[in-house]
């Protein structure tokens, strides 16, 4: 193996530059380096020799260690392998100043230096620099992605510009707008396909500006070349506006609108114009006729009958109000301009009616609502509007007729509320109205029969009434139909009516004739269910049948008194007992005719039964005859209260002479009182001198008692005795009279 | 003990003391012909009560005051302390009378003319019985 001195002298030949490298990984300490490799670092000797590599060379400072890691990965390969490692375009940048460094590229070749065993003993790494080479292909590469782009371009305009010349020629055919494009320096004038159209020239012709003058109408062309003119000169304006006659190749003059596009060149002269020109005769003649109409407009929104107005959409504003709604609202026209469309509502509608125009309300949309207006009184209507878009100047604005509606409201609300009236007493009511007609068939009913009567309308309506009818009272109704030939309306009295169970229903009607009424068409018959009511009358009808077969009967003078109309009705008794031919038919003349004496007691006890509801009294009074004597009566009265009320409506009684009845107890009373002075005589006069003489006795008999004591004793006696004697006559007599009397 | 007899009938009058001083003598015996001049007795004394009967003897039928018209006169004067024993004594033998008698608390009985021996010595032997 050759010395280390030698491979410095070998390599120093060598134009290339050269490291030599011991391999001692990981420093791979730098053994040498040739002439070469110093002056392409510009670096010496001693200050690289000795250092390992990495150290000498460092990392440049944007290497992210990955062109580091490239240098290394080379050394292993070589240590490995023992074969040579090419790395191609490695950046490594030199120093060109403290802080700079300067790009380069390198070929680095890296191959070990091996003696005849095949052992490493150095490493040469050999860097060729191609720093020039590399820009070189870059700048190439950047040319032709350049190239590449501008070619891409290209093609894209190209493709856009056929795509808009396409769209131009097809916009030509299919459009009515004149499309031009005037050459302003050559003075030449392409137009579009529709000119040719539309104002029958030909394509050939040549358009200078003069000739485009002369196309233009007199009175229109000196006022347009000014305005073109003082645009064209104007280097900030690009757009300019005309509208003016122009004439057709047939002479006629067309209104056209025309909008053109001003190119410009660097110093602002105008080089061409691009524009439209639209036909808009019809437009013009459309705006000529709408002027004409406007005041008709004017006339009906101010002359409306209904209240009208606009406002802004926008604000709310009212922004015009006409007569109508000054008159209905009540505020004056500049009152309601001042106001917004919030304020003629009640505040609590407010937030609700800015939603509604928010939502509902659309420029241009017809809208229609139903809602409540507050008058400037103060008093709440409401009304239907009816609402449409309008432009009001600048202004997006709505128009709106409003329609009272309130009146209408109310009248509708009272014909429901009528309705429905009519319909409870209809259903509810006790009346059973029917229609029918003179046959008897109905038209109609109220549903309430089914409640009265227990039948189905729909059983009923279409059916002949007079088969429901009693057979003993149908001759008697149809009859009663009969009246209606001569009069408006007939009262028929009670009739039974037997329904579907046989059950029999007394029945009262009212019949009105109405045939000749386009509603109704038939007889209406108000009907009202007097079971009840008649069958009290024939039971009481009954009774006072059975009453005056009694009467008759009986010697009792009978009387029955009306309690609210006060008249009193009596029977034959009257006259049997009392003697009275004709009697006056009222309670006063029974009241004159009791005994003064007793007439209050009576009155009394019968007020009395009247007060604690108590029906029957009874009482014995003195009663007048005809002959002018009194006859003593006993009189039973029944009172008859009406239900609901409590009020006696009635009252029934019986007057029994009882004269004779009288008369003997009297009598039976007259010896009584004198058998009771009887008795007590028998008990106190008697007993008196009798017990005397028993008292008397003993003292007499007793031999112990004294001579003046015995001698006062018989004196004694004897007195009692004559006593005694005097009663004992005394008692004969009256016993005797009372025998006599009875 | 004092005992009162207040009668209209003399020969009661005289009955009565014979009877009473033969079963018992001793007792003192006041004769009143009718009930006012007993009650107004009575009132004069009502103060003094060792002079009031302790036993009255009533008829019924006297001319001025009878017996029932007494003894309302009696309670009226609202002697309290002086509670004597009272029969009522009458020839009548009406029921009525009888019950009316027991109508009265300070009535002890109902006698009947003529007093027995036997019913004066119960009366006198026995004064506190009722």
């Amino acid at each position: 193996m050759v010395s280390l001195n030698e491979i410095v002298v070998l390599y120093n030949s060598i134009p290339t530059p050269c490291v030599i490298l011991k391999p001692d990984k990981p420093g791979y300490t730098i053994a040498a380096v040739n002439q070469a490799f110093l002056s392409a670092t510009s670096t010496d000797c001693g200050a690289l020799v000795g250092r390992p590599f990495f150290d000498a060379f460092p990392a440049n400072r944007d290497d992210d260690g990955s062109r580091t890691l490239t240098i290394l990965r080379a050394f292993d390969h070589v240590l490995s392998h023992k074969t040579p490692h090419l790395i191609r375009y490695h950046r490594y940048d030199l120093p060109s100043s403290e802080s700079h460094e300067e790009v380069r590229y390198w070929n680095v070749e890296t191959y070990p230096l091996l003696d005849e065993a095949g052992t490493i003993h150095y490493i040469v790494q050999s860097s060729t620099d191609v720093t020039a080479l590399v820009e070189t292909e870059k700048k190439l590469e950047e040319n032709r992605v350049k190239l590449a782009r501008e070619l891409t371009q290209r093609k894209q305009i190209e493709h856009e510009l056929k795509v808009s010349n396409e769209r131009y020629y097809y916009v030509n055919k299919a459009t009515d707008n004149v499309i031009y494009d005037w050459d302003i320096a050559l003075n030449h004038i392409h137009w579009g396909e529709a000119f040719l159209r539309w104002f029958g020239y030909t394509p050939h012709d040549r358009f200078p500006l003069e000739n485009w003058a002369t196309m233009v109408h007199p009175e229109d062309i000196s006022a347009l070349q000014k305005s073109l003119n003082k645009t064209l000169k104007n280097p900030a304006e690009n757009n300019w506006k005309a509208h003016y006659r122009l004439r057709r190749s047939d002479d006629i003059d067309v209104f056209v609108e025309e909008n053109g596009y001003i190119l410009r060149d660097q110093q602002g002269r105008a080089t061409r114009m691009i524009g439209v020109l639209r036909d808009i005769s019809e437009r013009k003649k459309a705006q000529a006729e709408l002027e004409s109409l406007k005041d008709t407009y004017s006339d009906l929104f101010h002359m409306n009958p209904l209240p009208m107005w606009v406002y802004d959409l926008d604000s709310l504003m009212f922004l015009d109000v006409n007569q109508s709604a000054i008159a209905h609202y009540g505020y004056t026209k500049e009152e309601f301009l001042s106001m917004s469309i919030l304020d003629i509502r009640p505040k609590q509608d407010a937030e609700l009616l800015v939603s509604a125009i928010r939502k509902e309300v659309n420029y241009g949309v017809f809208h229609s609502a139903e809602m409540r207006h507050v008058k400037k009184s103060g008093e709440v209507i409401q009304v239907h509007t009816r609402g449409n878009s309008i432009r009001f100047g600048p202004l997006k604005a709505r128009i709106v007729v409003a329609i009272d509606i309130t009146e209408k409201i109310k009248a509708e609300q009272a014909l429901i509320n009528r309705e429905r009236r009519f319909k409870t007493l209809i259903q509810e009511g006790s009346d059973l109205i029917a229609i029918i007609d003179m046959d008897g068939y109905c038209k109609y009913v109220s549903p309430n029969i089914e409640r009265l009567l227990g039948i189905a309308p729909e059983d009923f309506i279409g059916y002949n009434s007079f088969s429901f009818i009693h057979e003993a009272d149908r001759p008697f109704l149809i009859e009663q139909f009969q009246v209606l030939n001569s009069k408006k309306q007939h009262t028929v009295t009670p009739f039974r009516y037997v329904d579907k169970q046989g059950k029999t229903h007394w029945v009262e009607m009212v019949i009105t004739d109405m045939r000749d009424d386009e509603v109704i068409g038939g007889i209406v018959c108000n009907s009202r269910i007097v079971t009840e009511r008649v069958e009290n009358e024939l039971k009481i009808k009954e009774h006072l049948d059975r009453y005056n077969v009694v009467s008759k009967a009986t010697s009792d003078a009978i009387w029955d008194i009306d309690m609210v109309s006060k008249k009193l009705v009596w029977n034959h008794g009257i006259n049997d007992l009392f003697g009275y031919e004709d009697v006056e038919n009222d309670y006063q003349w029974w009241h004159d005719h009791v005994h003064p004496e007793d007439v209050n007691r009576v009155a009394e006890t019968v007020d009395d039964s009247i007060q604690n509801k108590i029906p029957r009294w009874t009482s014995e009074y003195r009663f007048r005859c005809a002959d002018g004597s009194y006859k003593h009566v006993f009189d039973r009265g029944f009172l008859i209260f009406d239900d609901p009320t409590g009020q006696p409506v009635r009252m029934i009684g019986a007057l029994q002479d009882i004269t004779e009845k009288v008369a003997y107890t009297k009598a039976v009373e007259a010896h009584n009182v004198q058998l009771r002075e009887i008795a007590w005589t028998q008990a106190h006069l008697v007993r008196a001198p009798l017990a005397g003489i028993l008292g008397l006795i003993p003292l007499l008999t007793d031999p112990e008692n004294d001579e003046h004591t015995r001698q006062t004793a018989l004196s004694y006696l004897l007195t009692s005795a004559q006593d005694l004697d005097e009663i004992v006559k005394d008692v004969i007599n009256k016993s005797y009279k009372a025998l006599k009397s009875s | 003990m004092k005992i009162a007899i207040v009668d209209d009938d003399h020969l009661f009058q005289f009955m009565t003391h014979k009877l009473i001083e033969r079963i018992a003598p001793g007792h003192q015996l006041l004769g009143f012909q009718d009930g006012q001049p007993a009650l107004d007795f009575i009132q004069a004394n009502q103060s003094h009560l060792q002079r009031l009967p302790e036993l009255i003897l009533l008829d019924i039928n006297m001319p001025l005051l009878n017996g029932w018209q007494f003894l309302e006169g009696l309670k009226q004067l609202e002697a309290t302390t002086y509670r004597p024993r009272i029969y009522m004594v009458s020839s009548s033998i009406d029921p009525a009378d009888v019950l009316k008698s027991q109508t009265y608390a300070q009535v002890k009985g109902y006698l009947t003319k003529p007093l027995s021996k036997q019913q004066l010595t119960e009366l006198l032997s026995d004064p506190i019985r009722e």
